[in-house]
């Protein structure tokens, strides 16, 4: 699958799961007089909770970015689904903005947590290709009559 | 066949690749021997490829150079002293030289794994390599998996 073929898949994927979201809240979280208050709306909910769906999923493209830091993925990926969720719930008030400093600090603290876990796995592997290539550069030693 | 030692040929229809494999009780000379041997005959079997500095073209053995990478729309032959143009496209390079030590580490780059000093990680999480020219590079998180088959591969005749 290439970078274009695997956004649009992602992006599919995200905007699914998103609608999926709204009618688990449609259905289950919100009360009938708040469903009554926002009929009008709720398509502009609907579409927005799907685009959202779809800018948290296909934005981890950029951890595909050849030329992209990891650290420079994850402020991006951080970056665009915080905005985007300033936007939305800007639009739709679907938060108070009390918790908006709350919101922001915990996704921080969620990416900090992600962006550690990478770093230590991408770490552990690097640290494995210089033992193997420890090992191939001895046997070479050993077999070079050239 | 003598004292020295039997030789067993296996013929397999569905055998994807040459492979030998050597068998003893213990790592002696014999052995460094066989494996420099057949080294040597498959250094011989990959093609040379030509290079162009300047106007002038040579021809060079796949042994010596250290990486093919892109410079704008010009494929590079790097050798640990100098640089050449190859008239191929990086993807024409990849099928003279598969199999003979070279992986791709980025979309513009393959390197001679032979040549390669250390792999590093920095901070921002880039993963960088070093090659014996003095070089510097990237590799794509993308490859590591296709790095690492290639190491495993050239380490095969140790297990």
């Amino acid at each position: 699958m290439n970078l274009k073929e695997k956004f649009a898949f992602l992006f599919v994927t995200g905007f699914s799961i998103g609608l999926l979201i709204m009618v688990f809240v449609v259905s289950f979280v919100l009360s009938p007089e708040e469903l009554a208050g926002e009929q009008s709306l709720l398509p502009m909910h609907f579409i927005c909770s799907g685009l959202y769906g779809a800018i948290c999923f296909s934005g981890t493209i950029c951890y595909d970015i050849e030329k992209w830091s990891l650290l420079r993925a994850t402020v991006t990926h951080f970056a665009v689904v915080f905005l985007s969720f300033l936007f939305v719930n800007g639009t739709l008030k679907w938060y108070p903005a009390e918790i908006l400093l709350p919101v922001l600090a915990m996704m921080a603290a969620g990416y900090a947590f992600i962006w550690i876990i990478m770093y230590a796995v991408w770490k552990a592997k690097v640290e494995n290709l210089n033992r193997e290539l420890e090992k191939k550069r001895f046997l070479l030693k050993k077999t070079d009559y050239a | 066949m003598s004292e020295f030692l039997d030789l067993k040929l296996i013929i397999e229809a569905d055998c994807p690749k040459l492979t030998v494999c050597i068998k003893n009780n213990e790592r002696n000379d014999d052995v460094e021997g066989l494996i420099a041997a057949i080294r040597t005959y498959a250094d011989g079997k990959a093609p040379m490829l030509q290079g162009y500095f300047g106007e002038s073209m040579v021809m060079l053995s796949q042994r010596e150079i250290v990486r093919f990478f892109m410079d704008g729309r010009k494929v590079i032959a790097e050798t640990s002293d100098r640089a050449y143009v190859i008239k191929k496209t990086l993807k024409e390079v990849e099928e003279d030289i598969v199999g003979n030590g070279f992986v791709r580490i980025s979309k513009s780059e393959v390197v001679n794994l032979d040549k390669v000093k250390h792999f590093d990680f920095s901070l921002s999480g880039t993963i960088g390599l070093e090659l014996e020219n003095g070089a510097c590079t990237y590799v794509s998180r993308r490859r590591i998996k296709d790095v690492k088959e290639a190491l495993d591969g050239g380490t095969d005749h140790e297990s």
